[in-house]
C-alpha cells in the first residue's frame, strides 16, 4: 500500500487500433490504479475470437491480484469471468469453434512499491508475451523487458489462454524508478519500433515525450502513428502505451 | 518487391479452386482404395475452407480477408457453390461461412487420457459435394477463372496476387490448356502476377512429386505440361515449403504430381500459406 506521503505517479496511456479497424475492434487493453502503484497492458491475438474482451480482463485481474508477483489465483478468476461472459451466448458455427479454442493474449504487469518519500521506488514486471517494459534514464540509458531486442520480436509469442489449463511460465524484472525515469509500457509493434531506433542512434523516448505533452495526445498520437506506419517504420498493429513516471513528494 | 502486399479487409485477395469431376474422379486414390479421388478432394477443400473460414472469423462476425471462387469442370463448366451461393464465381469469405450447404455432425476417435480411445462428434460444414461426370473441359474452366479474376482485379488493384489451384486427374479434352493457363498467369496486380498452382491426383502408387523445380524425372509429358502451367513459388511460399521439409529450391514451382490425398492436403496448406498473413 501506498502512503499518503508517498511521491505520486504521473501516468498517462494511449491506445489505438490498426489501420482499418475501429476503435471498438481493438485488442490491446490497458489497466490502472496508480494509488496501488499497478499497472497493466495486455494484446489479444487477433486470430482468437472474444481477445479484446480476454485482454481487458487480464489487465483489469492483475490490478486486483491479491499476489501480483505470480499468476496464481487471478488468473483462474480472469479465466472464470472470461467463460462466464461468452460461453453462454448463441454464436454462429465458425464463432463458437473459435470460443471452443479460447482468446490468447500476451500480458505485461507493473507493480511500483514506495520506499518512503526520501528514497526512489522499487517496481517489479511480470511478463508472457512479448508486451514490453522499456525503462528510460538520464535521458539515453534504455533498459528494456522480456524483449531486448527490436529483431527479437518474432511471430508467435508466448500467450496466455483464456481456457483451462497450464500457462506459459512468466518472466519477471526489477528495479528501481527515480526522479528523472520514465517507465513505458507497450504493445509490440511499438516496442519493436523504439528498440530498433535507439538501436540506430536514435533518442525515441523523445518522440514519446512530445506525443504525451501534446494538449490532445490522443489526436497527436494517431497522427504520428499513421505517418509513421505510412512511412514502413511500424507494423500495422493494435498500438498501446502506458508512461509512467514519479512525481515530485508532497510538501511536508 | 512483389508478393509483399498486407491482405486486410481494405485490400482482400482472391482464391479460386478449379476441380475436376470428371467421371475418372470417382476412381480411389492409389493408396486408398475405400475412397473415391473425388470425395477425398471434397472433404480436403471443405476442411481448407473452414480453416480459412477460421483464420478470418472474430466473435462478431468474418472479415473479408479473401473473395473465394469454386468452379467445377466435369461434362461442363459450372460454379461449385450450391445452396445460396449457387451459380456465382467470387464470394466474399463472410458470405461463404454464412452460407454452407450443411453442417455435418462427424465422429473421430480421440485418446481418453487413460490407454484407450473415446468417439468425439464434431462439426464438419460442408461447401462442396463431388458428383463426378463426363469429360475434362479444363481449358474452359482456365479461361472462366481468368474472367472472374480481371473483374477482381479491376476493384482490387493492389491487392496480393490471387491465387487458382487446379486439381485435376487428367489429360484435359478440350484442347491444349497452356495459352488460358499463360493468360491466367498474365494477369496482375500492382503487387505481382496471378499464380497459378497445378495439383494431379494419381490412382497409382507412385511417390508424388512435390514442388518440382525442373522437369527431370517426370514420367511423361502430362506431368511437363503441368509443370510448364505452374507458376513458381513466391519467397513466402518456399519458405514455406522448405519449413515443412519439402527439398525446394529458387525455381520450385506450385506443382505437385501423382499426389495421394496426404500429399493433396500438404500441398494445399502451402499453397494457401499466405492466408497466415492476413490481418
Amino acid at each position: 500500500m501506498r502512503h499518503p506521503a508517498d511521491p505520486p505517479i504521473l501516468w498517462r496511456a494511449l491506445r489505438h487500433p490498426k489501420d482499418g479497424h475501429t476503435e471498438d475492434e481493438c485488442e490491446d487493453a490497458w489497466a490502472a490504479d496508480p494509488g496501488a502503484g499497478r499497472f497493466a497492458v495486455a494484446d489479444g491475438a487477433s486470430e482468437s475470437a472474444f481477445a479484446g474482451l480476454w485482454a481487458r480482463l487480464l489487465a483489469e485481474g492483475f490490478l486486483a491480484a491479491p499476489r501480483p508477483r505470480d499468476l496464481s489465483g487471478w488468473l483462474t478468476e480472469a479465466r472464470n469471468r472470461w467463460s462466464a461472459e461468452v460461453m453462454g451466448l448463441e454464436l454462429p458455427w465458425y464463432a463458437e469453434m473459435k470460443r471452443e479454442e479460447g482468446a490468447f493474449a500476451t500480458f505485461l504487469g507493473l507493480n511500483v512499491r514506495p520506499k518512503g518519500p526520501a528514497r526512489s521506488c522499487r517496481w517489479q514486471a511480470l511478463a508472457v508475451g512479448d508486451s514490453c517494459l522499456v525503462r528510460v534514464r538520464e535521458d539515453r540509458s534504455v533498459r528494456a523487458f522480456p524483449v531486448r531486442g527490436s529483431l527479437d520480436f518474432g511471430n508467435q509469442p508466448p500467450l496466455l489462454g483464456s481456457r483451462p489449463g497450464a500457462a506459459w511460465p512468466p518472466r519477471r524484472c526489477y528495479g528501481s524508478l527515480r526522479p528523472g525515469d520514465r517507465l513505458l509500457l507497450m504493445t509490440d509493434a511499438l516496442a519493436q519500433w523504439f528498440l530498433g531506433s535507439h538501436e540506430n542512434g536514435g533518442r525515441p523516448w523523445e518522440a514519446v515525450a512530445s506525443l504525451l505533452a501534446a494538449e490532445q495526445p490522443q489526436a497527436a498520437f494517431a497522427d504520428w502513428l499513421g505517418e509513421l506506419r505510412n512511412r514502413g517504420g511500424l507494423h500495422n498493429d493494435d498500438v498501446t502505451l502506458l508512461s509512467i513516471e514519479p512525481g515530485r513528494a508532497p510538501e511536508e | 518487391m512483389p508478393y509483399t502486399a498486407q491482405i486486410s479487409r481494405s485490400n482482400p485477395t482472391a482464391l479460386i479452386f478449379l476441380l475436376d469431376q470428371s467421371s475418372s474422379m470417382l476412381e480411389p486414390f492409389g493408396a486408398q482404395p475405400d475412397k473415391s479421388k473425388a470425395a477425398g478432394v471434397a472433404d480436403a477443400l471443405n476442411r481448407l475452407l473452414q480453416n480459412l473460414v477460421l483464420k478470418c472469423a472474430k466473435a462478431d462476425g468474418v472479415r473479408d480477408f479473401f473473395h473465394v471462387g469454386m468452379l467445377s469442370y466435369g461434362g461442363r463448366v459450372e460454379s461449385a457453390f450450391g445452396g445460396a451461393l449457387a451459380g456465382k464465381t467470387l464470394v466474399p469469405i463472410s458470405q461463404l461461412a454464412n452460407n454452407p450447404l450443411r453442417i455435418e455432425v462427424r465422429t473421430r476417435q480421440v485418446d481418453d487420457g487413460a490407454g484407450g480411445l473415446v468417439n468425439e462428434k464434431f462439426k464438419f460444414p460442408v461447401w462442396f459435394e463431388a458428383r463426378p461426370t463426363g469429360r475434362t473441359p479444363m481449358c474452359e474452366a482456365l479461361r472462366w477463372a481468368k474472367e472472374g479474376l480481371q473483374i477482381f482485379l479491376g476493384v482490387q488493384p493492389n491487392c496480393y496476387p490471387p491465387l487458382v489451384i487446379n486439381i485435376t486427374d487428367g489429360q484435359p479434352t478440350d484442347g491444349d490448356p497452356r495459352d488460358a493457363a499463360s493468360a491466367v498467369r498474365a494477369l496482375a496486380s500492382k503487387d505481382g502476377n496471378v499464380l497459378l498452382f497445378n495439383a494431379h491426383l494419381s490412382d497409382k502408387q507412385n511417390r508424388p512429386i512435390e514442388f518440382p523445380q525442373d522437369e527431370s524425372g517426370f514420367p511423361d509429358n502430362f506431368a511437363r505440361l503441368l509443370f510448364r502451367m505452374s507458376s513458381e513459388l513466391p519467397p513466402k511460399l518456399l519458405e514455406a515449403a522448405k519449413g515443412a521439409g519439402f527439398a525446394v529450391g529458387p525455381t520450385s514451382r506450385g506443382f505437385v504430381f501423382n499426389a495421394d490425398l496426404v500429399a493433396v492436403i500438404r500441398f494445399l496448406d502451402i499453397g494457401t500459406r499466405m492466408a497466415q498473413s492476413a490481418r
